[in-house]
């Protein structure tokens, strides 16, 4: 790789591979780049296969400016080589790459689409699955509360509370009240023992799932609540007209889609332990077996940073932060101040695009907000984060151009 | 000229084994070939330089469409012209056809 080889080698290797006299190959190789000097020379190309064509081309006479002096000069019109190589040639130079293919980039940019497209097919099959275990469960409920006859009061509200992630604080704080609602039914109700049982189960289940909601309540309200301001961010700063719609759109999908994942899983577990102890979830969970593994890896990717944001995130700034972009001030270095690391500012563009015309060239002086930062999305300890960042910023910039 | 002209010059040139002259330019751009595939350049003393050249991966528009296609990085052969060859290109003023 990468040497010089000379005349030399070329006649080494030609000798040895055509059995001749090393002076003969000698004579031979002269010859062969003579002729190609002299045919071109003689106004010919010369077209040799399985290397390529040499051609000399007439450049016309042009003017042109003395770099030093600004005096003004004519290049007289010249000749130059010209080396077009051979197809076969062009394929064995390009062996190594020769994997690679142009990829069309438009409409949701080919490096982003997958991602979001894994997203919202695991989301419906959560859908789909949460749905699955529900009716089951209402199911369940109807036959021991039906003296009682109010078998849906829990349920449907679960449902329209996970349907949306901003509603999951509400869902959280209901569940306790749920929970001794169910008692009082339960004391009411059924005195089929095999019934009792199962209630007395899901009871307990539910007391677990409130306890342990409780104690993360804190934490997860703020967390939350970022998550939602993030959500506002993006919807409030509307830019229907700019070109940027999709990435602003790509954003907000992915955020939202997370965070509905995240809500999901959560009660899906809740809803898988509550069905594994009638034995009915086995189906649904048997086919949620593959997708569940990587969901709650997700779940569990995004909860630790929710709690390391609890710890560390709230330190000096206030966010959002309003700024006045000053002499050498960047976006790259305001991200890198409030957020930890310079990828990031395509976050403060997106959410500065109505003032923002090019992120290049910001006149001095532009007012900028820096929305709270969304650990899930910005965090500067997270190679993926930097990633995902970096991928909008080509994308960005590609579209400048 | 193509290939076979090419080889009938060469020829008249040599006095040594002129009727395997066919053979050898194959066998020459061969050996170029596989030189270069290497990712090695061949510098001819008097004539030129044979060398590969990458080119980087592009973003491209089709003008019709709108859509954009990321072309990706390949390595092109590339001929550079030594010196003498320059000098005598430079004195050259065409040749009449």
């Amino acid at each position: 790789m990468n040497n010089k080889l000379l005349f030399q080698d070329l006649t080494d290797q030609l000798s040895e591979s055509g059995k001749l006299k090393k002076k003969d190959t000698e004579e031979f190789l002269k010859a062969f780049f003579k002729v190609i000097e002299d045919s071109l020379f003689e106004g010919e190309t010369v077209k040799i296969q399985g290397l390529g064509t040499f051609k000399l081309l007439k450049v016309e006479s042009r003017k042109s400016v003395n770099v030093s002096t600004g005096e003004e000069f004519e290049i007289k019109e010249h000749y130059k080589i010209s080396f077009s190589p051979d197809n076969t040639l062009k394929e064995i130079v390009n062996e190594p790459f020769s994997y690679l293919e142009p990829v069309e980039l438009d409409g949701s940019s080919a490096k982003k689409e997958p991602v979001v497209r894994n997203i919202r097919e695991e989301k419906d099959r959560f859908d789909e699955m949460i749905i699955n275990a529900e009716e089951k469960e209402e199911e369940m409920e109807k036959k021991p509360d039906k003296p009682k006859g109010t078998p849906h009061n829990m349920m449907p509200q679960n449902t329209d509370d996970l349907r949306t992630p901003n509603k999951e604080r509400k869902n959280e704080t209901q569940q306790p009240t749920n929970g001794s609602q169910k008692k009082s039914e339960k004391s009411g109700g059924s005195k089929n023992s095999g019934s009792f049982f199962r209630v007395f189960l899901i009871l307990i289940v539910l007391a677990l799932a409130a306890w342990a909601i409780l104690s993360n309540y804190s934490a997860k309200k703020e967390n939350d609540h970022k998550l939602k301001e993030f959500a506002v961010i993006d919807a409030d700063t509307s830019f229907e007209d700019t070109p940027s719609e999709d990435f602003e759109t790509v954003i907000q999908d992915s955020l939202k889609l997370e965070a509905e994942i995240a809500a999901k899983v959560e009660s899906l577990a809740i809803a898988e332990k509550n069905g594994g102890g009638k034995n009915l979830a086995s189906k649904p969970s048997a086919i949620a077996k593959p997708t569940p593994v990587a969901a709650t890896k997700e779940n569990e990717a995004i909860k630790p940073k929710m709690t390391t944001q609890g710890s560390t995130g709230s330190d000096r700034v206030t966010f959002p932060v309003f700024v006045k972009l000053k002499q050498g001030e960047m976006l790259t270095v305001l991200s890198l101040k409030y957020y930890g690391h310079k990828a990031f500012w395509v976050y403060i563009y997106a959410a500065n695009m109505d003032v923002i015309k090019d992120p290049d060239h910001i006149p001095l002086g532009t007012r900028i907000r820096i929305p709270k930062p969304d650990t899930s999305i910005i965090n500067a300890n997270d190679p993926d984060c930097v990633a995902k960042a970096k991928a909008l910023q080509t994308k960005i910039l590609s579209r400048k151009e | 000229m193509k290939t076979k002209d090419f080889v009938q010059k060469i020829q008249h040139n040599i006095t040594v084994n002129p009727e395997r002259s066919a053979e050898l330019v194959e066998l020459t751009t061969s050996i170029i070939a596989r030189i270069l595939g290497d990712g090695d350049a061949l510098a001819i003393k008097g004539f030129g330089t044979f060398e590969v050249k990458k080119k980087e991966e592009r973003v491209s528009v089709n003008p019709v469409t709108g859509n954009r296609w990321m072309i990706p990085p390949k390595l092109v052969p590339s001929f550079k012209p030594g010196t003498t060859l320059k000098e005598k290109i430079k004195t050259y003023s065409g040749h009449e056809q």
